[in-house]
């Protein structure tokens, strides 16, 4: 980092780049257009792609809004970046490969989406969902996409 | 970019990738495939023996099942009799008798199952959908169809004809699964 970025570092800034911008748009892309139209592998692991680029860098943007919220002192940080780039890594890998990871996955990302789900349901004046657990499928070929990890830490450099 | 915008549209930006990132989980399309058709041995229901019970595995070798689900249809037949008898007062098959089968996961409540009428003379459908949690990458799953004879003329004798298939629901981003399965347990 170089002071004239500390400068105009602002917290969570490092999804504001060209990359994680892109892999973002390329995930709600392939999610909800390109796997109905063009269902297969390709569309398959494009979202895992897309997802691993730009992952690390939400976790430590949250670090880092998390940190401001509370009036703790902040900046940007590569150990910061590199602990949830290995926290994905882990996650993701033993979630596609392990019953009870995927399992513990699927339970917390059921609790995380309801309050959206529910307030979905309230917007729409139906009846609130049940707490259920999103599929995640355990497909260890998955784990074929993990260089795009990469792509988070080549993106603080493009 | 002024430093406050910058701010406010990193905090943006990190609220949308937070949500794009939970939707993106459970967002794979899913098709449906069956099996090949399982014709079962006739159900012979009689006033002595007015219920019998099936137990049928509906399996496919697969990490990515989501639903397992069973139909069965065919058809509700009386003999005996009492069919003649009906015959001859001019009643339809249907007019004199129809039984209900329950169509169930194995063991389970009341509410859990579906329970449908089958008249006498007429085809019939039931059919039952569960979620699956593959195991080991196998997913089965067994229904029980409990039929029982409600209502017929005594002394006849209902054969109910049925064929049952089986259906998964599975993620298609990943190969498909070799064979979905549909078996009568013992």
């Amino acid at each position: 980092m170089t002071p004239g970025d500390s400068k105009q570092a602002v917290p969570g800034d490092g999804l504001l780049r060209p990359i994680p911008l892109v892999a973002l748009v390329v995930l709600a892309l392939n999610d909800h257009v390109l796997k109905t139209a063009w269902p297969g592998v390709v569309t398959g692991k494009l979202s895992d792609i897309a997802g691993l680029a730009f992952f690390p860098l939400l976790l430590q943007a949250l670090w880092e809004q998390g940190l401001v919220i509370a009036a703790r002192p902040w900046g940007p940080s590569r150990r910061a970046l590199a602990v949830a780039t290995l926290a994905t890594l882990l996650v993701f890998a033993l979630a596609k490969t392990w019953g009870p990871a995927n399992e513990l996955v699927r339970d917390a990302a059921g609790g995380l989406s309801w309050p959206f789900r529910a307030a979905w349901a309230c917007l729409q004046g139906v009846a609130l969902p049940r707490a259920g657990r999103p599929m995640l499928v355990r497909d260890p070929t998955d784990l074929l996409t993990l260089p795009a990890l990469l792509l988070a830490w080549w993106s603080r450099r493009v | 970019m002024k430093h406050s915008t910058r701010r406010h549209v990193a905090a943006a930006v990190t609220v949308v990738a937070s949500l794009v990132s939970l939707a993106s989980l459970d967002s794979n399309p899913t098709e449906t495939y069956t099996s090949a058709a399982l014709e079962g041995p006739p159900i012979v229901l009689t006033d002595a023996a007015p219920s019998a019970k099936r137990t049928l595995r509906a399996a496919v070798a697969s990490t990515d099942a989501r639903a397992i689900g069973l139909s069965v249809s065919g058809t509700v037949a009386w003999s005996g009799a009492a069919a003649g008898q009906a015959a001859d007062a001019g009643q339809g098959f249907g007019d004199g008798a129809f039984c209900a089968a329950k169509l169930g996961p194995l063991g389970a409540t009341a509410e859990q199952a579906g329970t449908l009428p089958g008249r006498i003379g007429e085809p019939f459908r039931w059919d039952m959908t569960l979620s699956c949690e593959p195991q080991l990458g196998i997913c089965s799953r067994d229904f029980e169809l409990d039929v029982v004879l409600l209502r017929a003329p005594p002394g006849a004798e209902v054969t109910i004809t049925w064929t049952a298939v089986a259906s998964v629901v599975l993620d298609v981003t990943t190969p498909a699964p070799a064979s979905v399965t549909v078996t009568l347990l013992p």
